[in-house]
C-alpha cells in the first residue's frame, strides 16, 4: 500500500532558511515514498551533519542523524544488518564531499543497494558560509576571502570512475524532475548517488536558483546521451560554467554487494539465529 | 550499590589458571633453574628463532600444538619485529603437565634458524639445556657455548636434500630432531601435518611428513637424547584448545552472536579480523574491512542500531580514530563492543611489541561525559568469557563497552581444557510492537534507571531519530537548558545502575600476605607465576586483579589496599596509570610501584626479584 504524503509529516517544522533548496529535496524525497510500494517502516534515511542532514527529523520513518561526514559506512552496516531495509543516505557537499570523501568513495564500490542523497549547495551553511569542496575555483568566502585557489571536486566523475551502478544529477529548483530521479534511485538495484544542486540563499551568492536555472539541461532530452558509458558520462560531467546537466548519467548492472553474500542468502542477517561456536572450538584441539 | 565483602571474593576467587575457581591450592612451581624433571610436574621450554618471515610463527604453533594434543599445558610468547622479511622473530613455548601462567625467561632447547637467534639468546638457556642448529647455516664455535650447555649440530639444508625436500620444509626438520631430542613422540606432529597440509594433496602431506621423521631419525642416530636432562610426556588427559588472546575474544563474541565485525587492519588487533573472516559462511557472519577505523566503528554502530549484535578492534592509532563515533554511540545510545589491543605508542610507535600505556586514554575517551563500561581481561579465558558478557551490558544499558588488551595477551598462545558455562544472550530492553508508524516513539524516554528500551528499524511502530545530536525523548533537535540537563543526567545515571550488578573483584593467594600487588590486564599471567616461586619459598603474596575498570570497584579495592600489609603496583606504563585511576577513586596511594615500558611483558623472574627487594 502506498504512503500517503501527510502520514511522512512530522510534528516540527524544518528549521532551513526561507527559500532554502533543502525544501525542494525534501518535498521530492516525500514525494517519490508517496509514489512507491515499500512499506514506511522499511525506510531508514541515515544522515550526516550539515543544514540538510536534519532531513530524518522531518520524514516520518526511521532516521539516524549521525556525524559529520559519516552517514555512508554507518548506512552500510545497518544495509549488511537488515538488507530488506531501504536505506537513503542523506548530506550536503562538505559532508560527503569533504570530510566524508573516503567513504562516499569506498561505498560506491560495495555496490550496497541504497541511495545516497548529496545536497550540493558549494558552501558550508551550518557553520555560516565557508568554502566548500565543491565551491567553483575562485570563489570568495570568509574563510577564503581572496577566493579559493583549489580545483572543485567533480563528484559525478567520482562515482562513475569509483564505481557507483548510479550516477545522477538533480536540481532542487525542478521538484518533479527530481522526484522522478529519487524513485529510479531507490528502485535502482546497487549503489544510486544523487547529486543535487541546491542553492543556499543566506550564503551562497553566486550559485543561485536564476544561476542554476539559467544553466541546467536534462540529459534525457539529449538522445545521443548513452548511460552505459563511462566515457559519456565524463563527457557530460565536464560540463558547468555555460550548461549544467541534470538527469542519470551513467547507470550499469552489477550484482550488488548484499547479493554476493552467501550469509545473506537466507534472509536479513537480524533475522537469523546463532550458531553454536563448539565446533569451531573443538578444532582447536 | 550492592554490598560486596571482600573477604567472600578472596575466598571465591583464587589462583585458578583461568580453569575455574575455588581452587586454594597453588600448584606447584613448575621451573626451577636447571634441571628439570618432566614427571614431578615441571616444565620444558623450547625456542626457536630466526630471520622475520622464515616460518617461525607457524613452526612455532605446530610445536605448541603437539603438546596440547598430548593433553599437556603450553604456554607460548612470540616476538617479531614489524616487517615481513629479515629481522628476528622468535616463538618461546613453554610445556608442562602442570598448570602454566606466563613466559618464562629461561630455554632448555634453543632451534637456531640463524645466527641472531644464537647471539639473542644463548645466554638464555639453562646450564644442562641443548642448542640445535645447522653447521652449514651458522658457525657456533664450542667456546661461545656455556658450560653444560649441550649442542646439536644437525644440517637440515642437507636432510632435506637428501629426501628429495623443498628448501621451505628445513623447518620441518628441525621440528622432528627436537621433538626427538625431548623424547618426544612423533604422532602428534604427523597428524598435524596431515591436518595441515590436506588442501595442498596427498604429495605435500607425505613429503613433510618424510622431512619431519628424517629430523627425528637423524637426532635419534647421530645423539643420544635419554641423555638429554629434558624431556616431555604425553599425560592421558584429552587434547587441549590452544589460541591466542584476539581468538579468545573473537570466539567469546560468536559465542555470545555477534554475527556483524568490521575492521581496518592494524597491529596486533589484526588477527580478529582473519578469525571472525575464517568463519563468516560456516557461523553466518558478515565481515566487512573497511577503508579505515572511523568507518569500521560506523559500520559496527549502524548494524547494532539495526539490530544484529556487532564488534569492531583496534589498537591505540585506531581507536583515536574512532573517538568521535564513541562519543556518539553515548549520546545516541547504540550499543557498542570494542576490542583495544594496546601496542606502544605514541604515534605508530612500536606495533609488534606490548604495553598497558592506553589506559587512561580508554578511561577518557570520547569527548564530553558518557556512560561507558571498561573491562581488561587478564588471559584467554577471561576473554573468552568476559566479552559475552560484553555484549550483554551493551545491549542492556545501550552504552559502548571497551575491552582493553594488549599484543602480549592478544598474541600469546594459551592451552585451554574447556570455557565452562556458556553465558545467557540477553538482548536487552526491545519495545513491542504498538501503535502506528507515523506516532513518534520515545526512544529516549527519561527514566528511573537511564534505560529506555529501543525499537528497531523495520518494527511496525516505534519510529524515531537516532540522534548524535542532543535531542528530546523522540530523538529530535532540543538544546533547551531542561531537556539537555535531564537528557545528559539520564544517560550517566546508566553507569550507577550497572554498578551494582558489576561481578566482585577478583583477587588471588591467600588472605594473609606479607606483600599484595595490584595489576591489572595481561599483567595478571607473570604476577601469578612470580607468586607460585614466591610461595614455594615461603613468601606469601597476593594478588587484586581488577578485570572491569570503569565504573571502578571503588570500595573493594580500597578495603583491600586498606588491609594489605604494603601493596606493590606492577603495570606495563610509565606514569602508573591503574595507580592514578585508584588515586582519583579511592585517595589511595600505592606503597612501591614496579613499572616498564619497554615494550616486553613482565617476566616472573624480575617480579619475583622486584617483591624480594622490598622485603
Amino acid at each position: 500500500m502506498a504512503i500517503e504524503l501527510k502520514s511522512l509529516e512530522s510534528n516540527t517544522f524544518p528549521s532551513w532558511c526561507p527559500g532554502c533548496g533543502d525544501y525542494g529535496i525534501w518535498m521530492a524525497i516525500k514525494q517519490a515514498m508517496t509514489q512507491m510500494d515499500v512499506p514506511q517502516e522499511n525506510y531508514v534515511v541515515v544522515s550526516g551533519i550539515g543544514c540538510g542532514s536534519k532531513m530524518p527529523h522531518w520524514i516520518k520513518t526511521f532516521g539516524f542523524h549521525t556525524l559529520h561526514g559519516r552517514p555512508a559506512p554507518l548506512a552500510s552496516g545497518v544495509k549488511l544488518a537488515n538488507h530488506d531495509l531501504n536505506v537513503i543516505i542523506v548530506g550536503g557537499d562538505g559532508d560527503g564531499y569533504g570530510i566524508g570523501l573516503g567513504h562516499f568513495t569506498h561505498l560506491m564500490r560495495r555496490n550496497h543497494n541504497l541511495l545516497y542523497i548529496v545536497e550540493n549547495n558549494q558552501v558550508y551553511g551550518l557553520t555560516t558560509g565557508q568554502t566548500s569542496p565543491t565551491s567553483d575555483e575562485g570563489y570568495c568566502s570568509h574563510s577564503t576571502p581572496h577566493g579559493t585557489l583549489e580545483v572543485p571536486v567533480n563528484p559525478i566523475k567520482i562515482a562513475v570512475s569509483a564505481g557507483a551502478t548510479f550516477v545522477a544529477r538533480g536540481f532542487s529548483g525542478d521538484i518533479q524532475h527530481l522526484t522522478s530521479l529519487i524513485k529510479q534511485g531507490v528502485e535502482h538495484k546497487g549503489t544510486a548517488i544523487l547529486d543535487v544542486l541546491q542553492p543556499c540563499v543566506t550564503f551562497n551568492k553566486k550559485n543561485t536558483y536564476q544561476w542554476y536555472q539559467e544553466r541546467v539541461r536534462k540529459l534525457e532530452e539529449d538522445k545521443s546521451h548513452d548511460i552505459t558509458s563511462k566515457v559519456e558520462a565524463f563527457k557530460a560531467a565536464e560540463e558547468w560554467e555555460d550548461r549544467i546537466n541534470v538527469g542519470l548519467y551513467y547507470q550499469e548492472d552489477r550484482p550488488t554487494y548484499e547479493d554476493q553474500l552467501p550469509q545473506l542468502q537466507k534472509g536479513p542477517l537480524v533475522d537469523q539465529g546463532v550458531v553454536d561456536v563448539g565446533p569451531v572450538l573443538n578444532r582447536l584441539r | 550499590m550492592k554490598e560486596v565483602v571482600l573477604e567472600k571474593s578472596t575466598q571465591t576467587r583464587v589462583l585458578s589458571n583461568g580453569n575455574g575457581h575455588a581452587n586454594t591450592e597453588i600448584s606447584p612451581e613448575p621451573q626451577p633453574e636447571g634441571t628439570c624433571d618432566f614427571n614431578k610436574r615441571r616444565c620444558v621450554t623450547w625456542m626457536v628463532g630466526g630471520e622475520a618471515g622464515s616460518g617461525i610463527n607457524s613452526t612455532g604453533e605446530l610445536f605448541a600444538r603437539c603438546f596440547t594434543r598430548g593433553g599437556l599445558n603450553v604456554f607460548a610468547y612470540l616476538e617479531y619485529p614489524s616487517l615481513i622479511r629479515g629481522g628476528h622473530n622468535s616463538y618461546h613455548i613453554r610445556v608442562s603437565p602442570a598448570p602454566l601462567y606466563s613466559q618464562i625467561r629461561t630455554i632448555d632447547l634453543l632451534l637456531c634458524l640463524n645466527r641472531e637467534t644464537f647471539d639473542l639468546h644463548h645466554d638464555d638457556v639453562t646450564q644442562n639445556g641443548g642448542i640445535i642448529f645447522d653447521p652449514e647455516d651458522l658457525e657456533i664455535l664450542e667456546d661461545e657455548v656455556k658450560d653444560g650447555v649441550s649442542w646439536f649440530p644437525v644440517p637440515f639444508g642437507k636432510i632435506v636434500k637428501e629426501n628429495e625436500g623443498l628448501d621451505v620444509m628445513r623447518n620441518m626438520v628441525a621440528l622432528g630432531a627436537s621433538l626427538a631430542l625431548l623424547s618426544y613422540p612423533l604422532n602428534y606432529l604427523h597428524d598435524l601435518i596431515k591436518h595441515q597440509f590436506e588442501d595442498k594433496g596427498e604429495k605435500v602431506v607425505d613429503l613433510n611428513i618424510k622431512m619431519a621423521k628424517a629430523g627425528y631419525d637423524y637426532m635419534n642416530e647421530h645423539f643420544d637424547p635419554s641423555k638429554f636432562p629434558h624431556h616431555a610426556k604425553p599425560t592421558e588427559e584429552p587434547a587441549r584448545m590452544l589460541l591466542s588472546g584476539n581468538q579468545a575474544f573473537s570466539y567469546g563474541a560468536m559465542a555470545a552472536g555477534c554475527k556483524f565485525f568490521a575492521a581496518y587492519p592494524m597491529t596486533p588487533a589484526s588477527s580478529t579480523l582473519s578469525v571472525f573472516a575464517k568463519h563468516d559462511e560456516e557461523l553466518g557472519i558478515v565481515v566487512r574491512q573497511t577503508e579505515d577505523e572511523l568507518s569500521a566503528v560506523l559500520h559496527t554502530i549502524g548494524a547494532s542500531y539495526a539490530g544484529v549484535r556487532a564488534m569492531t578492534a583496534t589498537s591505540g592509532g585506531g581507536f583515536a580514530l574512532m573517538n568521535e563515533a564513541l562519543s556518539m554511540a553515548g549520546i545516541a545510545e547504540v550499543p557498542l563492543v570494542l576490542l583495544e589491543v594496546q601496542r606502544p605508542g605514541p604515534g605508530t610507535g612500536m606495533p609488534t611489541w606490548t604495553s598497558q600505556g592506553d589506559l587512561q586514554y580508554v578511561l577518557n575517551a570520547g569527548h564530553d561525559e558518557f556512560p561507558k563500561l571498561i573491562m581488561a581481561p587478564g588471559d584467554v579465558k577471561e576473554a573468552y568469557q568476559m566479552i559475552q558478557h560484553a555484549f550483554n551490558y551493551a545491549e542492556r544499558y545501550h552504552i559502548p563497552v571497551i575491552l582493553v588488551s594488549d599484543k602480549y595477551l592478544s598474541e600469546s598462545l594459551y592451552s585451554v581444557d574447556d570455557f565452562g558455562e556458556k553465558t545467557e544472550i540477553d538482548r536487552g530492553p526491545i519495545a513491542a510492537e504498538t501503535g502506528k508508524i507515523d506516532e513518534d516513539f520515545p526512544r529516549y524516554q527519561v527514566t528511573d534507571s537511564g534505560i529506555s528500551p529501543r525499537t528497531l528499524p523495520g518494527m511496525k511502530t516505534g519510529r524515531y531519530v537516532s540522534n548524535s545530536y542532543e535531542h528530546n525523548e523522540v530523538g529530535d533537535l532540543e538544546e533547551t537548558p531542561e531537556m539537555r540537563t535531564a537528557q545528559h543526567a539520564k544517560r550517566l545515571r546508566k553507569i550507577e545502575e550497572l554498578k551494582t550488578e558489576l561481578p566482585p573483584v577478583n583477587v588471588y593467594g591467600p588472605d594473609e600476605a606479607v606483600l599484595s600487588v595490584v595489576a591489572w590486564g595481561s599483567t595478571k599471567a607473570p604476577v601469578l607465576e612470580a607468586m607460585r616461586r614466591l610461595a614455594k619459598q615461603g613468601i606469601t603474596v597476593n594478588l587484586i586483579h581488577p578485570t572491569y575498570l570503569y565504573p571502578f570497584p571503588a570500595e573493594e579495592v580500597k578495603s583491600f589496599l586498606k588491609k594489605a600489609k604494603k601493596t606493590l603496583l606492577i603495570e606495563g606504563n610509565h606514569n602508573a596509570q591503574l595507580g592514578q585511576l585508584i588515586r582519583q577513586e579511592t585517595l589511595l596511594e600505592i606503597d612501591e610501584k614496579f613499572l616498564q615500558w619497554d615494550g616486553r611483558p613482565f617476566y616472573p623472574g624480575e617480579i619475583v626479584e622486584k617483591i624480594k627487594s622490598l622485603l
